[in-house]
């Protein structure tokens, strides 16, 4: 019943890299379920109210907002909430068992809250944001020899409201 | 040698306005009772008040080696200053006193040391030794003096010493210092030693002292400057410089290097004048470099690092041909206003550098007195370039059967009543509840004072401040029964009614596929919802007994309930908290954005058309000339519609 709690790392460095390649204005597309073949829905991206189609697009919308837009997370929060994710999956996933057993094939609900920081200097204005993600298995980096740089969860759903 | 400002500096007598001193501008030999703190300032309140000083911990610390601190500006130029500040206007202006008392205060100086000034050290032949022969002539004063010493024999101690340009300064307790005087005009390494009492018992600068040539020319220069500001019109006019006699006589435009030298020079003294840069802004806006012959700015980079904020530039009358020669500037004076680039031979080889000047000083309004944008469209310009949030929509609530909208409107009117009823209805074995705090959220400055967090501190999850396992899995509630006995602990709430204060409230719903089944019979598990929550509560904490506001965001994930339970239930609850700030209200329609003037002016225009047949070009024409004024663009119309030309119209009126 307990699953490891090597969950909310993985989490925690995977949000710090997600946060990292917003700020870089670095591509989106490989932290999200649209990436995968596997899944054949698109992930459900809403930003400030607004359905956003596809990762690109977010990305288009975040460099709408101008140059040094700063996002900077202050806490974080994970449950798991399905430890045997089956959505997509392969009819013979790699090392399936001993993968369930390690927590891998877990979907994981992931809440963050932090800062928009809108310019440099200590006087540029800031917002406070919240952010809701669903995490589920990248069943492509669950292989023999998974290609390499492959994300082990990739974003099926995500919510972002500045506050 | 040009002054080198910062690293060198005339302990000259200056005058604050009004003080008693009889040291009266110039350069001043040390002498008499004055003395003069760790920056070669000189004390005004004379040597009787001392002992207070002598506490201070700058003072108490006795350097004995100059120190990382930084130099500060050269005080050499005090006397130029003070001549600034007159020019200013009243002599005794808020300024003047300000400059003149910033120099004052601070003490420091070794207790109980008695300081002498040895000169000789540079020209002997220890000079080439390792450390300039420092150490040897150390030593050999305190041997000497103490072989000296009739009768009783006592060893000599050199407590500090200190090199400063042409003269090492030794500390010694008075003793000791009234043999090592004695060594003056001894032979030490083939030279005559000068050894003096210096002028009163301080510890010297922790700078290089300056020799009394060196002294002299910096007070030339000091005077030449002041000529050429004018306090009126806050010019500083320093064009023409190789052809100034005065300049010309000293020598100091000889060779190019020394031409650079010294203007690197004026530089430094000129930013000695001023302690704060508001200071250096007021006395001086505009500056002349014309004629010159500079062909890079290169070599009057200092300008731009002296005057960052200065808001006139005269670069007229010199070699600039090329970009390349203007490169050192880019990203530098952003406050420039005007440049007058008149006579460079970049006019004729490449006079897109205008353009090229308004990108990099992004508050330049004219080159060569033709003004290029005015102040609005700078002010535009600044206001496009700042980063503008994504815009914000009511809720994104796409709900299922109404499952969403339904548990809101229950759910917190539950946790403000009956926590316990609302877990054991919505929460099975698995559900699972956390809470995060974020304390370093932004708070409205406006808003209340901020609630502490005890409360909630012991039991929050936030992955970021929580690292071990053990706390992780301790914070993470599971099962109703355990959810319910830490909400009890927490404190009692009160959140709005959100069928009455919605505006209080952000929430957005969406299906959620693939959550597990707990019966087993869907393999690829069953749909949900998930809902995101952010709103405010009062707040009561029974224990410590106080209330207020705070903010928070509240994540649900929902899956089917199980048959004969309620409707729904709850797989995940989490809570992150923060201090009390307002939610933007996204239920407003967002207010038209500045962009969308331009959408505006096309719609006026379409109408103007469609309403007079004129073509959209005349139709534009109109509205401009009435500052896009739609009524009074149809009167005028009517006005000139007989002048008006047949082209103005699509077809025949």
């Amino acid at each position: 019943m307990t699953l490891p709690d090597a969950d909310t790392e993985v989490r925690a460095s995977s949000e710090g890299a997600y946060y990292q390649a917003i700020n870089s204005r670095a591509k989106l597309d490989t932290f999200y379920i649209n990436s995968s073949n596997r899944y054949s829905i698109p992930a459900d991206i809403s930003i400030n109210g607004s359905v956003v189609p596809t990762p690109a697009e977010y990305s288009k919308l975040l460099e709408t907002q101008g140059e040094n837009v700063l996002y900077e997370i202050e806490s974080l929060d994970a449950h798991i909430i399905n430890p045997s994710f089956q959505y997509g999956a392969p009819e013979n996933v790699y090392e399936s068992e001993k993968n369930e057993k390690s927590g891998r094939k877990m979907s994981i609900v992931v809440t963050t809250m932090g800062k928009v920081r809108f310019g440099k200097g200590r006087d540029a204005p800031q917002k406070m944001f919240n952010e809701t993600f669903v995490l589920v298995p990248n069943w492509d980096a669950m292989a023999r020899n998974p290609a390499r740089g492959l994300k082990r969860w990739l974003i099926m759903s995500q919510n972002f409201r500045a506050l | 040698m040009a002054p080198r400002g910062k690293a060198t500096s005339t302990r000259e007598a200056r005058n604050p306005l009004g003080a008693k001193s009889s040291s009266r501008g110039g350069i001043q030999k040390r002498r008499g009772p004055t003395r003069v703190d760790t920056d070669g300032d000189l004390d005004m309140d004379g040597p009787s008040k001392r002992p207070n000083r002598g506490s201070t911990a700058e003072a108490a610390g006795g350097r004995s080696r100059p120190s990382g601190r930084g130099p500060p500006p050269s005080r050499g130029a005090a006397k130029v200053a003070q001549i600034v500040m007159k020019q200013l206007g009243n002599g005794s202006s808020d300024l003047a006193s300000r400059v003149s008392r910033s120099t004052r205060g601070r003490g420091g100086y070794t207790e109980g040391l008695t300081w002498l000034r040895v000169r000789g050290l540079k020209q002997s032949k220890a000079a080439s030794n390792s450390d300039g022969g420092l150490s040897d002539l150390l030593s050999f004063m305190e041997r000497k003096a103490s072989s000296l010493q009739s009768g009783r024999k006592r060893q000599v101690t050199i407590r500090k010493s200190h090199k400063a340009g042409e003269y090492v300064f030794v500390g010694a307790n008075k003793e000791d210092a009234e043999e090592l005087v004695k060594l003056n005009t001894f032979t030490f390494a083939g030279i005559q030693l000068e050894v003096v009492e210096s002028d009163a018992d301080f510890e010297p600068p922790n700078k290089a002292t300056e020799s009394p040539e060196t002294a002299e020319l910096r007070a030339k220069l000091q005077a030449i400057l002041s000529q050429r500001y004018n306090g009126e019109s806050k010019l500083l006019k320093l064009d023409a410089l190789a052809a100034d006699a005065e300049l010309v006589t000293l020598g100091m435009f000889e060779t190019r290097e020394r031409a650079l030298k010294t203007f690197k020079g004026l530089m430094a003294i000129c930013d000695g004048l001023f302690k704060t840069l508001q200071e250096k802004k007021d006395a001086i806006e505009s500056i002349s470099l014309a004629n010159n012959s500079i062909d890079n700015v290169i070599q009057v980079e200092s300008v731009a690092t002296t005057f960052p904020q200065l808001k006139n530039l005269d670069m007229s009358g010199n070699l600039i041909s090329n970009m390349e020669g203007l490169q050192r500037w880019k990203g530098k004076f952003k406050e420039l206003d005007a440049i007058y680039m008149t006579g460079n031979p970049i006019e004729g080889t490449d006079p897109n550098y205008q353009a090229t000047f308004l990108e990099w000083f992004p508050k330049l309004r004219s080159i060569n007195g033709i003004e290029l944008r005015t102040e609005q469209q700078i002010a535009e310009q600044e206001a496009a370039r700042l980063p503008k949030p994504i815009p914000q929509s009511g809720p994104d609530f796409r709900d299922v059967n109404g499952i969403g909208e339904q548990f809101l409107l229950e759910f917190f009117t539950a946790y403000d009543t009956n926590r316990e009823a609302l877990s054991s209805r919505l929460y099975d074995a698995s559900s699972q509840f956390s809470l995060a705090v974020d304390a370093q959220s932004v708070r409205d400055p406006n808003g209340p004072p901020p609630l502490p967090w005890g409360a909630y501190i012991k039991s929050s999850r936030n992955l970021l401040k929580i690292n071990t396992h053990h706390a992780r899995s301790q914070r993470l509630f599971k099962g109703a029964k355990a959810i319910n006995d830490l909400w009890k602990e927490l404190p009692m709430t009160k959140h709005p009614n959100m069928k009455d204060e919605l505006s209080k409230y952000i929430m957005d719903c969406h299906p959620l596929p693939g959550l597990a089944d707990p019966t087993g019979q869907s393999q690829f598990g069953v749909d949900g919802l998930i809902l995101a929550v952010h709103g405010e509560f009062e707040e009561y904490d029974q224990k410590s007994g106080t209330t207020g506001k705070r903010s928070f965001s509240r994540t649900f994930v929902l899956a089917p309930g199980l048959s004969g339970t309620a409707q729904i239930r709850v797989v995940s609850d989490m809570l992150s908290l923060r201090t009390y700030s307002a939610l933007p209200n996204v239920f407003v329609a967002p207010s038209p954005a500045p962009a969308d003037t331009a959408n505006q002016h096309q719609a006026m225009i379409a109408e103007l058309s469609k309403q007079t047949g004129m073509v959209p070009q005349y139709s534009e024409m109109c509205l401009s000339q009435v500052e896009w004024d739609f009524a009074r663009a149809l009167v005028i119309f009517n006005e000139k519609k007989s002048q008006l030309p047949p082209e103005a119209f699509v077809s025949a009126p």
